[in-house]
């Protein structure tokens, strides 16, 4: 075996870098295999590879200049909201009638599956609320989500996705990264390396937690991994200050901090005189004044005051259990309006998430009922103000849940990797439909199953970027957010 | 499109299936039309062919090339100049005129130790810049123990250490630490590299085996860590990455690990030598295994556990050790799929470095352990091994110049940057072994160089800059900015505030709140280290996975998940924002007004004079003296002002806390409903390890606590809150039983004084959560009152706190300190109050951090009665004391604070020339 995998990696001759792949096409010349390659080569990138790896001094001056997509963009922005700790799709959007049959009856012994967490095994139980259809396509949702369902006509519903954890914080890793170990970047880090971001003065990536808390695993959510820190996700407040260090003591007020960086500059540009060609001395003097403009601007975002009362209402600000994420939702909205490429809002935080291990009914009813209404209104509100088409939504957690309770007669249920629903909206995607199955118990992704990285992979194809072209170069390899794998869901998109 | 027809070809993994570049292997057996067209119709991966080792660079024997002959020699310093000065005369270059002294030396401090020079040390050196004072400062920068700090940083970045584990709890990494510590040794005592890489692979193994050579194998140790893998097999594999690419991009500058999958893509490494090499690791204890603990009500917790225990390592260190001196052979995998074992790999080394493959020996007779690391060591080690010294001849450039001569210090295989000059390195890596692997030695060579000490600027900028923009051909000296942690240290060293200790546990520096809002629940918290530890240089912040302090991450600190070789250098707005506001950077600012102040006095030319030396150990020109005096103008008639309005409000508060009674009293309220009494300077009985029995209840009720079970009692420690006695709770399993029934009615008071650390119970009584009674905390400094009452964020909730919590009939009421924190508009639902009570846990959560004092009423205490004991408490503890108003800021202070703040923003405070 080593013997021979060593000699078909080493061919006779070495090609210097270079040289090597326009010898290899010459070679292939003649036959229909070389031009499909050179053509495929070309068209694939392959003489610019590095035309999107960053590290260059002009990339490393200012990493979120925008760019050029890979091919024209379905979507500018992505709203991701993301449902922290694992909602049940067997009781939301994935109806399973059969398990009305099975209710009360063990799983089959042929499924082999981890019993996260060394949990008590129960019976097979059907979805908690009853299901009904929604719009012209009559889509099945269910009654944790009536809001929702008024716009069903705009969801497809990604049945059959899996992962490849069952453990919160690898699997929250996982849909965030593609991948279950931390060090990755995000696919928000991956959006706004491909693109850059639109609006200099606001983070083209911005990451809105749960008022409760954050998340397990922590900054590597939203880290941008082996990429430059400008990628990763900036988390944002939607209360008072949003980021961090926008504001000096309170004892500097804004002339007081004017004159201050008016001596800065002055002191900078002395500075920079004596240094001909001091590029990097030149932009970081720039970054002041955008940073004097971010302090402005970025509360701005969040300011509601400047939100019609009826737009607040409709988003269930200011009442409960609706106020917070409907917050959150109009600072989503405002901040897509504003040039922001990738928001990312999470429902559930710290100890109160929609891990629903002891209740689903209670759990997902009180956690259904502080999104539902928020998430129709932002649907309504981007449709309205025409920007639902440049938007592209998404809903889902990290895995699913199991379809048997915890336990007997025991009313929750436990994680499960192997099926769960995701939904998109808007950005390109079409509507009222669904992709893919799972098994009879929503035991399983059965039909067109949709991987984490198939799932990415048509999130940056809406977006314009090619998951296989979007590379980084770290430690020697073409990085990718979709490693190998990953596969566009042509049939979801319009 | 995945291809299945390949699917029936085993050896063939799914990269070449889809590769049309690996379709060069194929062609050479004639798959030429088929392949072409598979590769055509698969996803287009690109790939390179992969050169024999008789063909990459990297692995040919080093050669110490005849030093050429060069034009320029009055610019020959030493050997390595001749080298840089060929290269830039064949390109019609010229190295930059020498760096002014000024920059100079300020150059070789940041570069050796880190910290700027004196003012009063520039000018020394300005005065007489000779070649015998270089040398001096040279030498004793080298002999500083700042020089190990500096330089274990830059190390630390390669092998990815952080003092936690990471992943879902990421939990603290005990003595990790002492690794770092023993990185810093190694440096100050020179210890040679080749040592220095026995050590940390095989320290455990070697003849003369140490509790330092057992620290340093803390290198396979101090990387990510998850303690709840989805499933232990594949995370066993996983762990084995880790472990060989720390490994061969540390110390050999290659990338093995992408030959777990697959035969290398671009360098000559088989699959199978990818797992030949993780065999020196596998015999280590890398399958995370089960560690079953039983939680005191008897449910089981599951924590995943790896790596050897102090036992197993002969010291209670962060090390590595093998299982024994055979185990079972570690197995390749197909696709590096887990389900697909093929044949056993047999532990050796690469075969990479021609005429160099070796295969491992069985352990001597007497071995504890597999020996394999060792030879892995020795083999790496090995004089006839070029990687070795090139790779880290390469490093130690890297940092002096801002970039390598092989621009991908990590990476010295064919997708790597071949070397600027190629001869050079050679040199230099001869030099390095035949001077017997001496670090200092080698610096000592770069710093004396022409090369070196080139100036930042060029007379011929635009003519060179068209040429070479890169700077690749060395004609000018590279400008660099501050890393994250030389710009903290820098301003800390500014106000003269920097403690300069070197070594010990890392510390916790305080964050704002809205910078922990990021913690989950599940992980461990920040806890605050106490103010005398938190001006450390930055090398000892404590490094947190999850956490990384923002000041930090947003200065480009790199990422500790794989091995850093060399931290991007990214100028964006945030940057600016950080040391526009952040608090710390206006804290440095302020104590720098002060320390200005204290030497100049009043006279504002000669605080600008000061300011200037200590924030940038120069003088100010006359135009930033002016500019410097028209900003305290400015600033101080606008602070002038704003005093005015600011004493009188103080003064008016003043006069209402000088009515106060100065001192707490004695006693608390007296009260036939007092239910229970307990104070830790009073009545704690120990047993002989010093550990707490009972514990005394003086409220005359007789509801002493108690632990009969030794392992389950607290500890005692005498610097407790307000540096008094305290009971210490460790969060794992410590508490004490309450004798009796404590409540007896449905309206009652309970004070507490304590220090949260993680959070957990500090009193509770068994039942049902929603029936019982309880105070405590969540983690993350969230307090908790019954589960009526939701989690309360506290500020500055790391500092001991009085905390209270009073049910009335008709509501619920919480303090911190004397501050209501909650209010509850109802009654709290009906408790139990017949089932038994606990100190220090509750519902399986036990208390993690101090209580010194816990005072229970069987009544709703009025507002009255309270501040009585509140006042107690504050002349006890000095803690809930009624708050003095804070005086306003003198406008004189503040309007130098501004000035001061505006030279820690400038340019030449955060580039080096």
């Amino acid at each position: 075996m080593s013997t021979e995998s060593r000699k078909k990696n080493r061919p006779a001759v070495h090609y210097p870098c270079g040289r090597s792949r326009r010898e290899f096409v010459w070679e292939m010349g003649a036959g229909f295999a070389g031009l499909a390659l050179t053509s495929l080569l070309d068209g694939d990138g392959f003489f610019e590879r590095h035309a999107h790896a960053a590290g260059s001094a002009s990339s490393a001056q200012n990493p979120l200049e925008s760019k050029p997509a890979h091919f024209p963009m379905r979507a500018k922005s992505c709203i991701f909201l993301f449902l922290n700790g694992a909602p049940s799709h067997i009781d939301t959007f994935d109806y399973k009638p059969e398990l009305e049959k099975y209710a009360g009856k063990t799983l089959p012994e042929d499924k082999n599956f981890i019993n996260s967490g060394n949990r008590r095994m129960g019976y097979l139980t059907p979805a908690w609320r009853p299901f009904r259809p929604g719009g012209q396509s009559g889509m099945l949702i269910s009654d944790y989500f009536p809001e929702v369902r008024k716009h069903a006509d705009k969801l497809a519903v990604i049945k059959s996705c899996h992962t490849d954890s069952h453990a919160h914080g690898s699997a929250l890793v996982a849909m965030n990264t593609g991948s279950p170990f931390i060090g990755r970047p995000s696919l928000g880090s991956w959006c706004v390396y491909g693109l850059g971001a639109e609006n200099q003065s606001l983070p083209g990536y911005v990451v809105m937690l749960d008022r409760r808390g954050g998340l397990v695993s922590g900054q590597p959510n939203y880290s941008s991994g082996f990429m430059p820190a400008s990628y990763q996700g900036t988390l944002f407040r939607p209360v008072g200050d949003p980021i961090l260090d926008l504001r000096g003591p309170e004892h500097l007020d804004r002339q007081a901090q004017r004159r201050q960086l008016d001596l800065l500059a002055k002191i900078n540009h002395e500075h920079l005189a004596s240094r001909p060609g001091g590029r990097e001395l030149a932009s970081r003097i720039h970054t002041y004044e955008l940073a004097y403009r971010m302090q402005s601007e970025t509360p701005d975002a969040v300011d509601l005051s400047q939100e019609a009362q009826h737009t607040l209402d409709m988003y269930g600000v200011g009442k409960k259990p609706t106020n917070d994420f409907g917050r959150n939702c109009v600072v989503a909205r405002r901040l897509v309006e504003r040039g922001v490429r990738f928001v990312q809002l999470y429902s559930g935080g710290a100890n109160d998430t929609w891990d629903a291990h002891e209740n689903i009914e209670r759990n997902h009813g009180n956690h259904a009922a502080e999104i539902d209404q928020p998430i129709a209104a932002l649907l309504t509100d981007l449709q309205q103000r025409g920007l639902l088409d440049s938007t592209l939504v998404i809903w889902g957690g990290e895995f699913g849940r199991m379809p048997f309770s915890e336990g007997e007669n025991a009313p929750g249920r436990n994680h499960n990797p192997y099926g769960f629903c995701m939904w998109m909206a808007g950005g390109g995607v079409k509507g009222g439909v669904s992709y893919g199955e799972t098994d009879e118990f929503g035991f399983e992704a059965v039909v067109d199953k949709v991987h984490i990285h198939d799932f990415h992979a048509t999130i940056l194809h809406l977006l314009g970027l090619d998951h296989k072209r979007l590379t980084y170069l770290h430690q020697g390899r073409e990085d990718r957010l979709t490693d190998v794998f990953g596969r566009v869901i042509e049939d979801i998109i319009a | 499109m995945r291809l299945s027809v390949f699917r029936a070809l085993p050896p063939v993994d799914l990269t070449i299936k889809i590769n049309p570049m690996k379709a060069w292997s194929f062609l050479r057996v004639g798959l030429v039309v088929v392949c072409g067209i598979l590769a055509a119709a698969a996803s287009p991966v690109k790939a390179e062919d992969v050169p024999s080792p008789s063909e990459l660079w990297s692995v040919q024997p080093i050669v110490r090339a005849e030093l050429p002959e060069v034009r320029a020699e009055q610019r020959v310093a030493n050997p390595i100049d001749t080298f840089v000065l060929s290269r830039l005369e064949t390109a019609g270059m010229e190295m930059a005129p020498p760096a002014d002294p000024r920059a100079l030396i300020r150059r070789v401090y940041f570069d050796l130790v880190g910290l700027p020079p004196s003012y009063e040390e520039v000018e020394a050196f300005a005065a007489d810049p000779s070649q015998s004072a270089y040398e001096a400062i040279i030498d004793t920068l080298l002999g500083s123990p700042h020089y190990g700090e500096r330089w274990a940083r830059h190390w630390l970045d390669v092998v990815r250490f952080a003092d936690s584990n990471g992943y879902e709890r990421d939990s603290n990494k005990p003595h990790a630490w002492r690794y770092r510590d023993y990185v810093i040794q190694s440096l100050n005592d020179d210890k040679p590299y080749d040592r220095f890489v026995l050590e940390q692979l095989a320290g455990d193994e070697l003849p003369d085996r140490s509790e330092e050579t057992v620290i340093a194998t803390g290198m396979l140790r101090v990387g990510t860590w998850d303690d709840e893998p989805a499933e232990i097999d594949k995370y066993t594999y996983e762990r084995l990455e880790d472990a060989v690419h720390t490994t061969s991009s540390a110390f050999l500058g290659l990338t093995v690990k992408c030959a777990r999958c697959h035969d290398h893509r671009y360098d000559p490494i088989s699959q199978l030598e990818y797992y030949e090499f993780a065999s020196a690791f596998y015999a280590g204890f890398i399958v995370p295994f089960e560690n079953w603990k039983t939680d005191r009500k008897g449910a089981i917790t599951l924590a995943q556990v790896a790596g050897p225990n102090a036992e197993q390592l002969g010291f209670d260190v962060l090390g590595w050790t093998d299982r024994g001196r055979e185990v079972e052979p570690l197995r390749v995998l197909h696709n590096g799929e887990i389900d697909k074992p093929l044949g056993e790999a047999h532990p050796a080394s690469l075969s990479i470095v021609p005429g160099m493959r070796r295969e491992f020996d069985p352990p001597p007779a007497d071995a504890k352990t597999t020996h394999r690391r060792l030879q892995l060591a020795k083999w790496i080690v090995d004089p006839e091994n070029p990687l070795t010294p090139r790779v880290f001849v390469n490093r130690l450039w890297h940092h002096h110049f801002g970039q390598g001569l092989v621009q991908t210090p990590n990476n010295f295989g064919a997708k790597g940057t071949p070397p600027s000059h190629p001869k050079l390195l050679d040199w230099l890596a001869g030099d390095f072994v035949d001077g017997g692997w001496k670090i200092k030695r080698l610096h000592r060579l770069i710093l004396l160089s022409s090369t070196y000490r080139q100036g930042s600027t060029h007379p011929e900028w635009d003519h060179h800059h068209k040429r070479d923009s890169g700077n690749t051909l060395l004609w000018h000296f590279q400008r660099r900015r501050l890393e994250a942690e030389l710009l903290r240290d820098s301003m800390l060293s500014a106000g003269g505030k920097l403690d300069a200790r070197v070594g010990g546990p890392s510390f916790f520096p305080p964050l704002s709140k809205e910078a922990l809002e990021v913690f989950s629940q599940r992980g461990e918290p920040w806890r605050y280290s106490p103010p005398e530890e938190r001006n450390r240089r930055s090398l000892y912040i404590f490094s947190k996975r999850s956490l990384i302090v923002p000041l930090m991450a947003a200065f480009d600190f790199c990422d500790t998940t794989t091995s850093c070789a060399k931290r991007d250098v990214t100028t964006v707005p945030p940057q600016a924002l950080a040391l526009l506001n952040n608090d710390f950077v206006h804290r440095q600012s302020e104590t720098l007004a002060q320390r200005v102040a204290e030497t100049a006095g009043a006279d504002r030319r000669g605080q600008v004079r000061e300011l200037w030396k200590y924030a940038l150990s120069r003088l100010p020109s006359d135009s930033e003296t002016e500019a410097a005096l028209a900003h305290l103008d400015d600033q101080l008639n606008y602070y002038r002002e704003r005093h005015l309005t600011e004493m009188e409000e103080f003064q008016k508060a003043a006069a209402v806390a000088d009515s106060r009674p100065k001192a707490g009293p004695e006693v608390i309220p007296e009260s036939g409903e007092l239910a229970l009494w307990l104070r830790a300077d009073d009545g704690v009985t120990l047993d002989s390890n010093g550990r707490v029995v009972s514990w005394k209840d003086h409220s005359g009720q007789n509801h002493h606590a108690s632990q009969d079970a030794e392992e389950k009692r607290p500890y005692v420690a005498d610097d407790g809150p307000g540096g008094q006695p305290t009971l210490r709770f460790d969060g794992e399993s410590r508490f004490l039983d309450l004798a009796g029934q404590v409540l007896s009615s449905q309206t009652f008071s309970i004070f507490a004084v304590a220090t949260i650390n993680k959070g957990g119970r500090i009193f509770s009584n068994s039942g049902e959560g929603s029936q019982t009674v309880f105070l405590g905390a969540s983690l993350h400094l969230r307090l908790r009152f019954t589960d009526g009452i939701s989690e309360i964020t506290l500020s500055d909730g790391w500092k001991p706190l009085v905390a209270s919590a009073i049910s009335a009939g008709d509501r619920a009421l919480v303090f911190q300190n004397r501050t209501l924190v909650r209010e509850r508009g109802a009654a709290l639902s009906t408790r139990l109050l017949d089932t038994p009570y606990t100190i220090g846990e509750g519902g399986g959560q036990f208390w993690s951090g101090d209580i010194s004092e816990v005072i229970i009423y069987n009544e709703e205490l009025a507002p009255a009665q309270r501040t009585k004991v509140w006042d107690y408490f504050g002349g006890k503890y000095g803690l809930a004391s009624a708050p003095y108003p804070t005086h306003p800021k003198d406008p004189a202070h503040l309007a130098l604070a501004s000035l001061c703040h505006v030279l820690l923003n400038t340019n030449e405070f955060v580039y080096v020339d």
